[in-house]
Parts: C-alpha cells; structure tokens; sequence
C-alpha cells in the first residue's frame, strides 16, 4: 500500500512540473495554433539563468524564480517582434519551422554556455525542509512546486476567463478574421499569450530545476509532455492542462515504479500516440485544432 | 580522406532531402519521421550483411544489393502501414505524430535487446568487391554518388510526370483534386511511402561504411536536421533542395574545422541548423507553398 | 510554380550553394591550422573521451601517457612513439571515424588507450579487419573477451572478473537478496551479466533490476519500487553522474538498503551528484598492484599533475609501454607486434607482471575493497 502512496505523491510531484510547463504552453498554442517547440526552451533557459543566479550571484530561489519570469518574458518578447511577428497569419508552416528553428538555437546556446553535463541547483540550495507524508518522505520544494502549479492554473483561469485580455484571447482563438472585425488586435493578442505563457515557464523554471537537475537536453523532453498535456487538457484550458499534466506525471511514476524504467518511456510515447489520434479535443471540450480548416 | 568522407555525407543527404522533398514540397506531408525511416533502412541493411556474412569480415556485391533491396523494403512496410493510420490527421497532429511514431520505435529499439538493443549493431560486415570498399574512403563515396544520381533522375522525372502534378494539386487545393478525381488520402499515401523507401536506402549505404549503428544515430536531432535540409531550399525543386543539403551537411562539417576546441562542436552544429532554420523563415516567410494540409498558402 | 523570378532564384541558391562547398572544400584541403609534419616515427593512436560524459576517465587515461611519453623519450631503445589522440565524446560515430582516420590517414601501427567498452566494441572489428593491434587499458566488457578479436588486447580485467568478486563481497557482508541498477551501455550490461550469472550460481536473489539511460534525472519512482521489495542490498551498476544523483535521491528518500558498485562510484562526478550522501557506499575496483616501481610512479604522478594515481592512469602508462616495449624488440610491423603481444611473458609492467590469455585479456586478477567515509573513500582491508 505504502508503495502506491509513495508513487502517488511522487507522480504528483512530476505532474505538477509537467502541469506548469503545459500552462505556459496550452496559452499560445490556444491562439495561435501552431505547436510552440520553443516553449520547452524558453524554460531551459530560464532555469539555467535561475541557476546561474543562484550559483553566481548568491540569490535565494524566489528571486531566481521572479528574475526567471522576467528573462524569459524579455526573451520571447525578443523573438516574437524580431521573428516569430514577420510570418503571416497564413503562414503556420513557416511559423512551425520557426518555432523548431528557435528551439534548436536557444538547446545550443545553453549547450555551449554551460556544458552538456548536467548541472545542480539544489546543492547550492540550503536543503529543503524535509517531512513525512503518510510514511512517504516528502520536502517542502516539491510542496511550492505543486503549490505553484495551482496558483498558476488559478491565476490564468482568472485572466482567460475573466479579464478583458482574456476574451480577446478567446475571441481570436476562435476565428482570428471576425475578432480583428470586432476591434481586438489579433498581433497583440498573440504577442500577449506568448508573454503570459513565457512568464509562467519563467518563474516556475528554477523550482522545477531544483527538483530535477539541469541539462541542455532537459527542454525538448518536458516540451513534449506539455504539449501531449495540452492536447489532452483541451488547447487554451488551464485547467485541463494542469490535470492533464498532473495525469500524465502519476501515470508516468506508477508504471515506472511497478514495471521500471523502460515501460514508463515507452508508456509516454503510447499515451502520445493515442491522445493525438484519438482525443483532439481533449478531455474538455476545448478548441479543436482541425476545425480551423472549415474556414 | 576528409574530403571524401564529407562528399559522402554532403550526397547521403542530398539523397535524404530528395526523399523528403517528394514527401513534404511535393505532396505536402511534413514528416519528421524520415529520420526514422533513415535508422529503418540501417537496421535492415545492417541486418542483411550480417546474415550473408557468417563469419567473415566482408562481403560482396550481391549481398549489398540484396541489403539495399531490404534497406528500401522495410521502412517503406513501416511506411505504407503506419501511413494509412497517420495520414488521416493533419496539422501540426501529423507533425507531432510522425514525431511521437519515431521517437517510440526508437524507445522501443533501445528497451529491448531485440536488433542489439540500446547498445546498437556491431561488426557490421564490410562491403567491397574488386578495388572498391564501402566503409570510408572514396569507393564509398563514389557508390553514394552514383545511387544520388539515380535517385535524383526519379525523383526528376516524378515531379515532372502527371503524378507529380497530381501531388501538387492535392497539395494546393485538395477540393478541386478530389473534384477532378483524385484519391488525396492515397496520392499523400504515395508521397509518404516514396520518401520514406528513399530514406531507406540512404540507410543502407551508411551500414557498412560505419560497421556500427545504434539507435541514436536516427533520433529527434537527426530529423530536424532532414527538415533543415528540405527547408533551406528557398524554391520547390529538386536540385535546389539536394544543392541546400548538401550545402547545410558541409557547413556543418566545416564547423569541427574551425579551431574551436572539439566541445563546442555538437553544439555548434545544432547552432548553425537553428540559426539556419531561423534565417530562412525570417527572409522568406512567405516560401513553404505548402497547402491546407498544413497551413494555408 | 515556376516563372522567371523563381528560375533566378534557382540560380541563386545554386551559386551560392556551390560557393558554400567551394570554400568548405578550400579549408578542407588547406587546414592551416593542422598541418603536421610528416614524421618518421611509427605512430599509435588512442581513441578518449577528452569532452563527453565520460572525460574523467579519458582525462586519466592521458595523464598516465603523458608520463609514458617521457619515459619513451628517455629510454635507450631508438624508437620513439609518436602518439595521436583523437576524441570519442562517447559517441561512436566519431570513435568510427577516428579509428578509420588513425588507421588510414595516420597510418598507426598499433592502437592503445580507448575509452569505454562501447568505444572499444565499435572499433575493435575494424582493427581486426585492418590487422591494427589494439593495447587497451579501461574498458572491461566481458563481450570484449570475445568480440574482442585476434588483434585485441587489454590490461584491464574483463568484468567477470568484477561480478564474481562483488558476488562473493556481498554474500560475505550478509545479504540476502539483492537488486541490480545498471546504466544501459557496455559496461553496465556487462557487469549486470557477470553478476546476474555469478549470484543464480552462488544461490544469490536478484529480487529487481532496472536500468538507467545517460541523461536521466529523476530516480524516485524506481527508488520506491526498491524500498518496497524484499532486496537489502543494491548493486549500483551506473555511470557516474547517474549514480551520484540516485545515491542523493535514495538518501534523501531515506533508502535502508546497502549499495556496492564498481568503477563509476570513484569518479569525482560521483562525489559532486551526491554531495552529503555518499557515506556508507561500498565499491570494489580491481587491484592497481603494488611495489617499488608502482610507488615511484605514484610519486612521480602526484609531483607531475598534483593528484594521486588511479588504476586508469596506471594501466594507460604501462599499455604505452608496452607496445614501446614491445616495438624495440621486434620492430614496427603490425603484424610482429601482435604476435608478440600474444606470446608475452614476463613483461614487468608498473601494475604487476603482465601477460594475456588466448582472447587477449589478463587472467585472474586481484581487486581491492573501499568504503566513502566523510565524503572520501579510502581503502578496506579484507577480512
């Protein structure tokens, strides 16, 4: 029994990482449809920013995380205007390819910056207060990271649902031509959800690291949970996506902690497989990425 | 010897684009799979080789013949099936498809022990008849010219034969394909297969000049770089993609030239792909005609 | 799609491509950094891991042939080495194109030093086919016995050796079922089979066992498989970065078990991955040798490079020495040189007296036991 408990909350733990990044990503891709590769490397660069912040400048992990929003708001602010704005609205292909374009650049860059082995937050961390959950070890880092992934989900649940940028997110989501006819800015829009979304990648980059290390490699494999996340949480819902995410860190760590490693990859990979083919609406009735096609 | 080696890269994948060129430029399917076909036809050269080879070092032509036959044939099974489930979805779903369908074949190779496993095909014989050896140096690069020829001249003649217009036309506007009589799902379906049969064969020639494959070698990298190849090219023809290939491979190469130091340069050859793909979509976003099976024109 | 701006563009990118392969060829050819003086002495060829995940390793390895290099200089045989490393990175596609390089361009007569027992495995079949002899010093796959070759030899004990030995470590220490953590490569595969053959034969349990990919991070999940089965002791199988970060998540996930392992636990990337909690940790490492000319070497290496000899450094130095050795006496053929690396006896190397059995490898070699205490290792002395 112990073991499942112990799965149970270590999977929510990785869930709660992999719900974070979906937030960030489900927010763009909602509006703009196009799969957001860089997502997973605007959080790879945030978090070694953070680390180089806590390593070299001596900060405690909340201000890496504040600084870590604000480096990856900076940095996609940068390569929308310069790029990612200069494609055409009809233009999903070349943008997809940006998109790749810029994920690969920025894996480098880091690659080149820092090394391709792994580096540490946490042992520059003073070490996290540590306690027992039902007789399951647990410290409070992954405590704040679940905590952060639901005041994260709240908080863009508010802005989407309820603010005015919000229901210019939908309104452009839903049929770009008719919302620019009905006075919102569709260039704005979009530059909005990638802010918002980067932000979030920010700010939870450096705690996410904490817990799981850095490499250069680490972008691209959370960029694909969080994009199978989004499909299954329904493009442009936060919370879909956070469950989702928290869905897919659970299964993850039972089929890896009752069969072992090899089945909790390719166990990835399946889910994957089916939730593009089976479920692209998700679970909740989000936007259906296809429909576009009509138009 | 360094030249050679590079030749022989620069024209596998000049062969690698055309294959992708027909799939993607031509019948608009962007498939991020064709690294995996490319590891499908290694494996099943590799495979072959060694069956011919029992205990010896090397083999002959025959058997390399027989070994391309199979490089061809077992990404193109993998093509034709995994094609009638994949090609029904569009969009980026497709893209991640091909995607998530790679990366689990190579989880799946790299698991279990089956075909060498994580640890990869070792000894793979070596081919050579008469003067002429495959594994590095110039026989091999002459082989890989000679089969890049080949496969141009099809894929020429393909693009400009009816069939090519038909894949042209369920690219653009796949109402008035349909309209005009034309089976969109199968003329993609063809696009699709023809891509993946010559990835195939680009497999079977790097098998022996290696003597060693692993599952690694045909991963998510592997396939951005096949799509770097096929974007660069600014115009949708053949000899413009194969030149842009062979173009990217050699810049590639050039960077581990550079006196750098040798740490920066995996990365720095991920750097210039990325900037590559960057600069293309920044100059020219308007350049990927590539219908409403992905985007609109 | 084609009209009169697309044929100049056409035209474009054709110059401008062909520009591209123009100038990369120019430097190919050129390489004004590169050149080397074409040299009269016979070369040898090494094949580390100077920048990837294994570069601790590779970094030793060279250590201890820089000091060969010396001692070549300075000996009374007229033939000098010349040695040419190249770098694996531990990817094998470049160890392939080394050794094609070493062997064609370079022309070496033999080969030493290789990294890793993937690097070696790829490369050995080509050696073979190429009648290049191969002295290695690190990689201890069992395969490597036989996939080794003709051509193949090694100083380093295969891994057999390594399995029965942690075996029979652990049934001495009590345990009375075990679980196996092994990195997915050569090397760990290796040692799994060795120890997964010696314990069924020695009526040892082997309650679990898992593998661990270059790269992975998080082992939590598989951490709590271990704690909930019956095992009391881990045999910690993975390479250094992996296994120092398991060893911190299984402290700090209070994991009751005791954990024995073998090279990978020595590295200073362990020591870094699993900070506090490294204590208790047990690993075997096969006997570096002992005597005068072993403590003159030490000496030599801690004045020379300011930290303390390991067995890779040693065995580097000795595997240069010997083909040095075996190069005076009977010249530079490939061929000779094989045949005298087969029938070798009473070659004194700086680890102990050296000579190979039929498939290349040393017979029957002693390891010694050491414990992390305060963040250290030292040595055990048997019981």
């Amino acid at each position: 029994m112990t073991l499942y408990l112990e799965l149970l909350l270590i999977g929510l733990s990785l869930g709660s990482l992999y719900a974070v990044v979906a937030l960030g990503y489900s927010m763009v891709y909602g509006v703009v449809r196009v799969i957001n590769f860089s997502h997973g490397e605007v959080y790879a660069a945030s978090a070694y920013f953070g680390y180089w912040l806590i390593t070299d400048l001596d900060l405690p992990l909340i201000g890496a995380m504040v600084l870590g929003a604000v480096f990856a708001t900076l940095l996609i602010f940068c390569v929308e205007r310069l790029l990612f704005r200069r494609i055409g609205p009809g233009q999903r292909l070349a943008l997809l390819i940006a998109h790749i374009g810029v994920s690969v650049a920025l894996r480098a860059v880091l690659s080149l910056a820092f090394g391709e082995q792994f580096v540490s937050i946490r042992s520059s961390l003073s070490p996290p207060v540590r306690f027992e959950l039902f007789g399951v070890p647990l410290d409070s880092l992954q405590v704040s990271l679940a905590a952060t992934a639901v005041l994260m989900c709240v908080a863009l649940w508010v802005v989407v649902h309820r603010s005015s940028f919000g229901r210019a997110l939908r309104a452009v989501a839903e049929d770009r031509e008719a919302a620019e006819s009905r006075g919102f800015s569709p260039s704005t829009t979009i530059a909005g959800a990638y802010l918002i979304g980067a932000a979030c990648a920010g700010f939870a980059a450096p705690l996410g690291a904490a817990l799981t290390e850095l490499t250069p490699q680490m972008g691209l494999s959370l960029g694909l949970k969080a994009f199978v996340a989004s499909v299954l949480g329904g493009i442009g819902k936060p919370v879909g996506a956070m469950i989702a995410g928290i869905s897919i860190g659970i299964v993850e760590s039972l089929v890896g902690g009752l069969w072992g490693s090899a089945y909790r990859e390719s166990i990835f990979f399946a889910v994957l497989l089916i939730a593009l083919l089976a479920f692209p609406r998700g679970f909740t009735s989000g936007l259906d990425p296809r429909a576009e096609y009509a138009k | 010897m360094v030249i050679a080696n590079t030749a022989f890269f620069a024209g596998l994948y000049a062969m690698l684009a055309l294959g992708l060129h027909v799939s993607w430029r031509e019948a608009g399917v962007i498939s991020l799979a064709h690294a995996a076909f490319f590891g499908a036809g290694a494996y099943a050269a590799s495979a072959t080789l060694m069956s011919f080879a029992a205990d010896q070092h090397t083999v002959g032509f025959l058997p390399f013949v027989v070994s391309l036959l199979a490089a061809m044939f077992v990404p193109g099974i993998v093509a034709a099936l995994s094609g009638l489930l994949l090609l029904r979805v569009r969009g980026d779903y497709f893209v991640m498809l091909t995607l998530g369908m790679a990366e689990m074949a190579r989880n799946l190779l790299a698991s279990t022990e089956f075909l060498g496993g994580n640890l990869g095909l070792r000894g793979i014989p070596a081919v050579a008849w008469g003067d002429l050896s495959l594994s590095a140096g110039g026989g091999a690069t002459a082989v890989c010219l000679v089969l890049l020829t080949f496969v141009y001249l099809i894929t020429q003649r393909l693009v400009s034969s009816r069939v090519g217009l038909a894949f042209r036309l369920v690219r653009d506007d796949e109402l008035l394909a349909t309209i005009t009589g034309h089976d969109a799902f199968l003329m993609r379906w063809r696009g699709f297969l023809f891509g993946a049969m010559v990835a195939g064969l680009a497999g079977g020639l790097v098998a022996p000049y290696y003597g060693y494959i692993d599952p690694n070698f045909f991963g998510i990298n592997e396939a951005i770089f096949l799509l770097a190849c096929v974007a660069l090219a600014p115009v949708s023809h053949p000899l413009v993609t194969a030149l842009a290939a062979a173009s990217l491979l050699v810049l590639t190469f050039a960077v581990a030239w550079l006196p750098l130091g040798p740490e920066v340069v995996g990365a720095g050859r991920q750097l210039v792909i990325g900037l590559a793909l960057i600069l293309v979509t920044a100059l020219k976003p308007g350049g990927f005609a590539v219908g409403p099976f992905l985007g609109r024109t | 799609m084609t009209d009169r701006s697309s044929i100049t563009n056409k035209v474009l990118a054709s110059a401008a491509a062909i520009l591209i392969l123009a100038l990369a060829v120019i430097l190919s050819i050129y390489q004004p950094w590169n050149q080397r003086e074409s040299s009269q002495q016979p070369r040898v060829g090494a094949i580390l891991d100077l920048t990837g995940p294994a570069a601790s390793f590779g970094a030793m390895q060279q250590q201890g042939m820089q000091l060969a290099l010396e001692d070549i200089r300075d000996s009374d045989c007229a033939e000098d080495l010349e040695l040419i490393v190249e770098d694996s990175r531990l990817d094998a596609r470049l160890a392939l194109s080394a050794v094609s390089k070493l062997i064609e361009s370079d022309s070496v007569i033999a080969l030493t030093s290789i990294t890793g027992s993937s690097m070696a495995l790829a490369v050995a079949p080509i050696a073979n086919r190429e009648r290049v002899p191969i002295v290695d010093s690190l990689s201890s796959s069992p395969a490597l016995t036989t996939d080794g070759g003709e051509y193949y030899f090694r100083i380093q004990p295969a891994d057999s050796y390594a399995g029965t030995y942690l075996v029979d470590w652990a049934i001495e220490l009590g345990t009375r079922s075990s679980a196996i953590i092994y990195s997915d490569s050569d090397w760990g595969q290796g040692l799994r089979d060795a120890i997964r053959a010696m314990a069924s034969e020695r009526g040892l349990a082997i309650e679990l066992e898992d593998r661990v990919r270059p790269g992975d991070v998080d082992f939590r999940a598989m951490i709590a498989r271990l704690r909930s089965s019956p095992a009391d002791t881990v045999f910690l199988l993975a390479h250094p970065q992996e296994a120092g970060l398991f060893l911190r998540q299984a402290g700090e996930s209070r994991l009751p078990m005791r954990i024995l392992g073998s090279d990978s636990l020595s590295t200073q990337e362990v020591k870094t991955a699993a900070g506090d909690f490294l204590d208790g940790v047990l690993f075997a490492l096969s006997s570096e040798g002992s005597g005068e000319m072993l403590e003159n070497f030490r000496a030599r290496f801690r004045e020379r490079f300011g930290a303390d000899a390991n067995a890779n450094s040693i065995r580097a130095y000795d595997a240069l020495m010997l083909i040095h050795r075996v190069v005076c006496d009977t010249g530079s053929n490939r061929e000779a040189i094989r045949a005298a690396l087969d029938s070798l006896e009473g070659y004194e190397g700086v680890s102990g007296p050296l000579s190979f059995d039929s498939n290349g490898d040393v017979a029957d070699p002693a390891y010694d036991r050491f414990v992390y205490v305060g963040g250290a290792y030292r040595r055990l002395s048997e019981q």
